[in-house]
């Protein structure tokens, strides 16, 4: 069993060999803590400055979030365990977007041109990078039509995909995690007032479908919250690439008349 | 001078936050404000706040949860609002 998140989630993408796996490894450098409520960066990336680091959360619980000018937060993804941020922000395009600590997270720095030269070098690194490209995309679009959900179905949706990235790297039990997060972000990620989500939440719970407090999330019958939210995981992408074989071959089309 | 009035209402939550009002600007509907019941909000420190549950043209609110310690204040913004964003006659 792996113990390193990164690995664990990135060999869901493919196998990659023993050197692969000791070059990703060897990439880390400069571990450090991270206090809940501080962004993850080490100062150097906000403000179009120029950077050579991608980060990598080893633990805890982080976000990526926009401000806006009304003050309002928007949380637009969880980073978890084994998740890179800012991979893809070298450009001035990603600045606006921050990646925070929601709970206390130990955090790796990764050098970007390193892991760009792997990418050229080792073909199983060079897929595993692309389907966790693939991975963000297609969660993306999953959130974003989860927006159109009823806030409760919206809430509920969310916590099974906790809990299926939770248990991929082996941090959610069959029925429940840690959940390190307070109710307004909870709320700022669903996208609904820091009221509402008191009365959604206490929706679920007289639902039966899930308990919260002191940081842990129950879910009593875990297939009827999925049928709930509507949940189906295939957009987690934790099955990997289809085989080469399942794409079919391309088709001649004839010209019409 | 816009004409504010409130109408009190019983609103459907499903939970405690039940106690609300109709805000009419010049007899056109334009807030829903609810009382933060004690039951779900003391925790939060906000129970007993008026808050707007919904809003309509120029009190809407999106997502914010914009409170208020009393009905006067909520009156004074929703004439506030109403004033600053009309769209000139």
């Amino acid at each position: 069993m792996v113990e390193d998140p990164f690995l664990q989630k990135l060999l869901r993408a493919g196998p990659l060999s023993d050197e692969e796996q000791a070059a990703l490894q060897s990439l880390t450098f400069n571990r450090r803590p991270v206090s809940a409520r501080c962004d993850i960066t080490n100062g150097a990336l906000i403000n179009g400055g120029v950077t050579d680091r991608v980060y990598l959360v080893m633990s805890g619980f982080a976000c990526r979030y926009k401000t806006l000018p009304n003050g309002n937060r928007r949380i637009v993804s969880f980073a978890l365990p084994g998740d890179l941020c800012y991979m893809h922000d070298a450009g001035p395009f990603g600045r606006d977007l921050r990646v925070g600590a929601l709970a206390a997270c130990s955090v790796a720095d990764l050098s970007r041109s390193r892991l760009t030269e792997l990418i050229g070098l080792h073909p199983g690194i060079s897929r595993a990078i692309w389907w966790v490209t693939l991975r963000e995309l297609s969660r993306a679009r999953e959130w974003i039509v989860n927006d159109t959900r009823p806030a409760d179905r919206r809430l509920a949706h969310l916590l099974c995909e906790l809990l299926i990235c939770l248990q991929v790297i082996g941090q959610a039990d069959d029925d429940g995690f840690e959940f390190p997060v307070t109710q307004a972000d909870v709320a700022d990620t669903l996208g609904i007032s820091h009221v509402h989500i008191n009365r959604v939440l206490q929706s679920l719970r007289t639902g039966g479908l899930i308990t919260w407090s002191h940081h842990q999330v129950t879910i009593p019958d875990v297939e009827e919250l999925k049928a709930f939210a509507e949940f189906d995981p295939a957009y987690l992408c934790f099955d990997g690439f289809e085989p080469l074989g399942a794409i079919a071959a391309p088709v001649a089309v004839r010209a019409g008349p | 001078m816009v004409e504010i009035t409130l109408q009190p209402v019983q609103i459907g939550t499903l939970t405690a936050d039940t106690d609300g009002r109709l805000v009419f600007a010049d007899g056109k509907l334009v807030a829903v404000l609810v009382r933060l019941s004690e039951e779900l909000h003391s925790a939060d420190g906000n129970a007993g706040q008026w808050c707007v549950e919904a809003g309509f043209g120029a009190c809407e609110v999106g997502m914010l949860a914009v409170r208020f310690d009393s009905l006067e204040a909520a009156r004074s913004w929703v004439a506030d609002q109403i004033s600053t964003k009309a769209p000139a006659m």
